[in-house]
């Protein structure tokens, strides 16, 4: 195919009248009026959460002796978030009973300090500025993209939209986790970190630095999200409870499962969706998570790289599905130590993929050892 | 109430003046750019997206962004070539959401453009041929290779024109074209366009 000399551009037009237009106007219009609604209700709540905290940090250095790095604050209460457009045209849309401390804010570098709730961030790509967010113990470092980081309860979370994201270890700086578009990771928060979000509200005013705990507390081998696996992992579940859940109720009871830490459970669950609901859209992604999981949980290379192996089957051809699944099956080869297999692996996965956002990653593994 | 001279035949107030009057909050203007620019920006998003059911959510985001933020533009006389920065932009974003969806298997179908549904029946036949095998391909591609795509073989810009709209680099845009080329190449050798 070739470009055409004449654009066809006016052969592939909409269904467009002056009703349409009209309803489309009106709807800007609505648009126009909720946005200068929530302008005037934010921006003095903004001011004032601001001027409180700052009140409240003022307070922090004078008890503990070494000053907070911390410029400034944004806080939420319960009852609604709030949206703050730093002038490069990033966008940061803070959650419900959130803080987020600004550390650094200048032209080639923003430092973020999530200590609790739920941040969205939607960043401008610019290659010469730096920005990262840190929370309980991690730093995710970002080019360009919109990812969200969510302190909940007992977990970290942070999902991408789109672009790229580096998730590492506060203080040693090792990278935990490459994330791409579609992309989550999660990781359960030691004790201390879990205590200490509260502490660096500004009623805590604790002398204490949270982020210098949680980061002595949390070395980089132990930042995994999930634990070890309970003695009836492989049993792979056929409850008839399950069995009468259906495909959708499988997923989400492994993804609650999951997300509660019963790994054991959450497998199950996965692999009994795969093997039950072949033809199910949601088959490919559960036996990937299967893969994912055995790697991580129980270190089952080969389990792992037999389910991600699926993944990679049952995917639609192209996607980023079945590209992240690729790539993990090489990382879980290189992981059981089987060079051969994983040298194939990365063929595959080259091949297919040849441009692909896991070839650094992938062309670096199946080294001999 | 639209003025009648506010209209694209040259004798109404220039885009320029109207962002002027715009940001000075009058709704007069706000609505004259909107009417005079509407079909321009609902034929963009259609063809980017291919299909229809995303549009009327994409044309209200994008002026509503558009308008809410007219004092960011520093060329008034800009208007029309950044508004359509903005449906690139927007559109590109509905694209990627859709595709992740479909890959948690919360989007139902395999399809997210109906390519005899896009085309005109007034196309001459090689060219609705072309269209139609177009559309069938590129909605297996990923944003960034299917948005350059549709703007060099649709809409037919220029390379130049495709970067400034993408917001990325000339030696970006002509990787991304060369490897979607590429990757359309292979799909027809497979024949998968039917």
């Amino acid at each position: 195919m070739t470009p055409n000399r004449v654009p066809p551009a006016r052969y592939v037009e909409p269904n467009l009248d002056e009703p349409r237009i009209a309803r489309q106007y009106a709807g800007v219009r609505t648009a126009l009026a909720r946005d200068a609604r929530t302008r005037r209700l934010v921006v003095p709540a903004l001011v004032a959460a601001m001027v409180a905290v700052l009140l409240v940090a003022g307070l922090v250095r004078s008890r503990s002796g070494p000053a907070r790095s911390e410029l400034a604050a944004f806080e939420t209460g319960p009852g609604a978030g709030h949206t703050v457009e730093l002038s490069d045209g990033s966008r940061l849309e803070l959650g419900a009973s959130t803080r987020l401390g600004v550390n650094e804010l200048a032209n080639g570098s923003v430092a973020l300090v999530l200590e609790r709730g739920v941040v969205v961030a939607d960043v401008a790509p610019r290659k010469d500025r730096a920005f990262k967010i840190r929370a309980a113990g991690h730093e995710v470092r970002v080019v360009g993209t919109r990812f969200e980081v969510r302190i909940d309860q007992e977990r970290l979370s942070v999902s991408v939209e789109r672009g790229r994201v580096e998730v590492a270890a506060d203080g040693s700086g090792a990278v935990v986790r490459l994330l791409g578009a579609g992309e989550s990771w999660s990781t359960k928060l030691p004790s201390s970190a879990v205590a200490a979000a509260p502490h660096a509200a500004p009623s805590g005013a604790t002398p204490s630095a949270p982020e210098a705990t949680v980061a002595s507390d949390t070395p980089a081998a132990e930042v995994d999200p999930v634990p070890a696996p309970s003695a009836t992992a492989a049993t792979g579940s056929s409850s008839p409870h399950a069995k009468a859940d259906g495909a959708r109720a499988l997923f989400e009871r492994a993804q609650r499962a999951r997300a509660e830490g019963r790994l054991a459970d959450a497998k199950s669950a996965f692999r009994e969706l795969r093997e039950r609901y072949p033809d199910d859209p949601r088959a490919p992604l559960a036996a990937f998570e299967l893969g994912r999981l055995e790697l991580a949980s129980s270190g089952d290379a080969r389990g792992a790289s037999r389910s991600l192996d699926q993944a990679a089957r049952s995917a639609p051809k192209g996607s980023a599905l079945q590209e992240d699944a690729l790539a993990r099956r090489v990382d879980a080869l290189d992981a059981a130590g089987d060079v051969k297999e994983c040298e194939s692996a990365r063929r595959a996965y080259l091949d297919r993929f040849p441009a692909g956002v896991h070839r650094a990653t992938v062309a670096a593994r199946c080294k001999k050892r | 109430v639209l003025p009648a001279t506010a209209t694209r035949s040259g004798s109404g107030p220039s885009d320029a003046a109207l962002v002027v009057a715009a940001r000075a909050g009058e709704d007069w203007a706000m609505e004259a750019l909107f009417r005079r620019h509407a079909r321009m920006v609902n034929a963009l998003a259609f063809r980017l997206l291919g299909r229809d059911a995303d549009v009327d959510d994409l044309v209200q985001d994008v002026f509503a962004e558009a308008l809410a933020r007219l004092h960011r533009l520093r060329e008034p006389q800009a208007f029309s070539a950044w508004l359509s920065t903005i449906v690139v932009g927007r559109a590109s974003k509905i694209i990627r959401q859709r595709r992740m969806l479909m890959r948690i298997g919360l989007a139902r179908g395999s399809l997210d453009v109906d390519p005899d549904a896009l085309v005109s029946s007034a196309a001459p036949p090689d060219v609705a041929v072309e269209l139609r095998a177009l559309y069938a391909l590129v909605q297996s591609l990923p944003a960034r290779l299917r948005i350059p795509l549709v703007l060099r073989r649709v809409e037919g810009h220029s390379l130049e024109e495709i970067a400034e709209l993408t917001q990325t680099s000339l030696a970006t845009v002509k990787r991304r074209l060369n490897e979607g080329d590429q990757r359309l190449e292979a799909l027809l050798a497979k024949g998968k366009h039917r």
